[in-house]
């Protein structure tokens, strides 16, 4: 036997020595790979049945942890949408009242007061609306009342904390109004509806459909050149004394959430003068 | 108890209704909650003085509205005697005679309210007045009758249930 050993030592090593050269240089590449697939795709049964008995006996403590993690992102959801609701809430009132301090800009010589919207009168035959603030903020009655589009009405009855507001839709609303382009004077007057109409249009004035309706200031109830709204239509007759013109108002008033009044302007009383 | 019981409803039914209900409207009509809580209270078979909370609330709705005190107290008043009155001719029928006074203390509101701005000079179509507002706010008042007399209801019988009571 170890002649035999003796003998065959030396090829052995030479060939183990050759061998660990081919392999070293890539030549058995395509045989290796053939002969490791096999036990690649063993390897990775192996592995994957081991994972799935790993899954199936740890899954009731992951269905727990999970419903546990669903139900805080359920509530940060509920959260966050409550938060966006709020936010949505803020920026449409941030645009009220921005459009509101740009309005007051325009007339940096009027002293404005902001006041919310809390009411409407209960009756629907009057159009009144009330509003948080009071004779403490320095509010008296006959006070113009605007919005950042124009005329909304004017202070009828005033407490400490809270004031009711007449609004120009009022059936018993009365007021001085110029015609923007034609200049005509006339009387626009409120109704049950909430329609606005112009009366006492003198039947010379030229009118035209859209020409704007601004307050005239006669009476000494409104300062001039508040805008009101726009002509929609014109009743003309030959026969009648003066025009009269329907007036769609610029003022949304379903929509009146803040107003502004003028608290530097004093109405005058021109009732002893009257007849 | 009467008064401690009414004075907080009919305050809470008076914000409601300048706050919210004033704002839901048909054509130019309107629910008129602060007359549906204190009729329902008037016909509730329990009740035997009805003079209080319409009272209350004549003299808290003359208060915030543009009305004169004395005409919303004579309304509600009158509203008061007319449920009575109706009571009287149809006792056997709650329903009917819950929806019979709603519908005839609306129509004597509005007469009134139209009566008195007709007085203080507005000129008011009357056709145009009974069309958008009158019927629109009979239709509503009689839509929103159930669920006021079924809340109110369940109110006297726990008033007038307790033991310290009249």
């Amino acid at each position: 036997m170890r002649p035999f050993l003796r003998r065959s030592i030396r090829p052995i090593i030479l060939i183990l020595v050759l061998s660990g050269a081919l392999l070293i240089g890539g030549s058995f590449d395509p045989f290796v790979g053939r002969a490791a697939a096999p036990l690649i795709a063993l390897q990775t049964w192996f592995a994957s049945s081991y994972n799935s008995l790993v899954n199936f006996f740890s899954t009731p403590r992951d269905v727990a942890a999970l419903q546990q993690r669903n139900a805080e992102l359920e509530n940060e959801v509920a959260r966050l949408q409550s938060q966006v609701i709020a936010l949505r809430e803020q920026n449409a009132e941030i645009q009220v009242l921005s459009a509101l301090v740009e309005f007051a800009r325009q007339d940096p010589a009027s002293d404005y007061v902001a006041a919310a919207v809390i009411g409407k009168d209960p009756s629907p035959f009057l159009h009144y609306i009330f509003i948080n603030r009071g004779s403490d903020d320095g509010i008296l009655r006959g006070m113009p009342v605007v919005n950042s589009q124009g005329l909304v009405g004017r202070v009828a009855a005033v407490t400490a904390g809270a004031a009711r507001i007449q609004l120009i839709t009022d059936p018993q609303m009365a007021i001085n109004i110029r015609l923007e382009t034609s200049q005509a004077s006339a009387v626009l007057k409120g109704g049950i509806t909430g329609e606005l109409g112009l009366e006492l249009i003198p039947q010379e004035a030229d009118v035209q459909t859209g020409e704007l309706v601004l307050t005239s200031g006669l009476g000494g109830s409104y300062p001039p050149n508040i805008l009101i709204g726009q002509v929609t239509g014109l009743r003309s007759r030959s026969f009648d004394l003066f025009q009269t013109a329907s007036v769609q108002p610029v003022v949304d008033f379903s929509q009146l959430e803040v107003v502004l009044i003028i608290r530097n302007f004093q109405p005058i009383d021109i009732t002893p003068l009257l007849p | 108890m009467v008064w401690l019981i009414g004075i907080p409803t009919i305050l809470l039914a008076a914000m409601l209704q300048t706050a919210v209900v004033s704002r839901i409207t048909l054509l130019s009509g309107q629910v008129d909650l602060l007359m549906l809580v204190v009729l329902c209270w008037v016909v509730q078979e329990r009740v035997r003085s009805v003079w209080e909370w319409p009272l209350a609330a004549g003299i808290l709705l003359g208060y915030i509205s543009e009305l004169p005190v004395l005409l919303t107290v004579a309304m509600y008043l009158l509203a008061a005697g007319a449920a009575r009155l109706i009571k009287n001719w149809v006792w056997q029928a709650p329903v009917l005679l819950l929806f019979t006074t709603v519908f005839v203390s609306t129509l004597l509101f509005q007469l009134l309210s139209f009566l008195y701005i007709q007085l203080r000079g507005a000129a008011i179509d009357p056709l145009q007045a009974f069309n958008q507002v009158t019927l629109p706010s009979v239709l509503l008042n009689l839509l929103l009758a159930l669920p006021v007399y079924a809340v109110i209801s369940e109110t006297a019988h726990w008033v007038i249930r307790a033991p310290f009571e009249e």
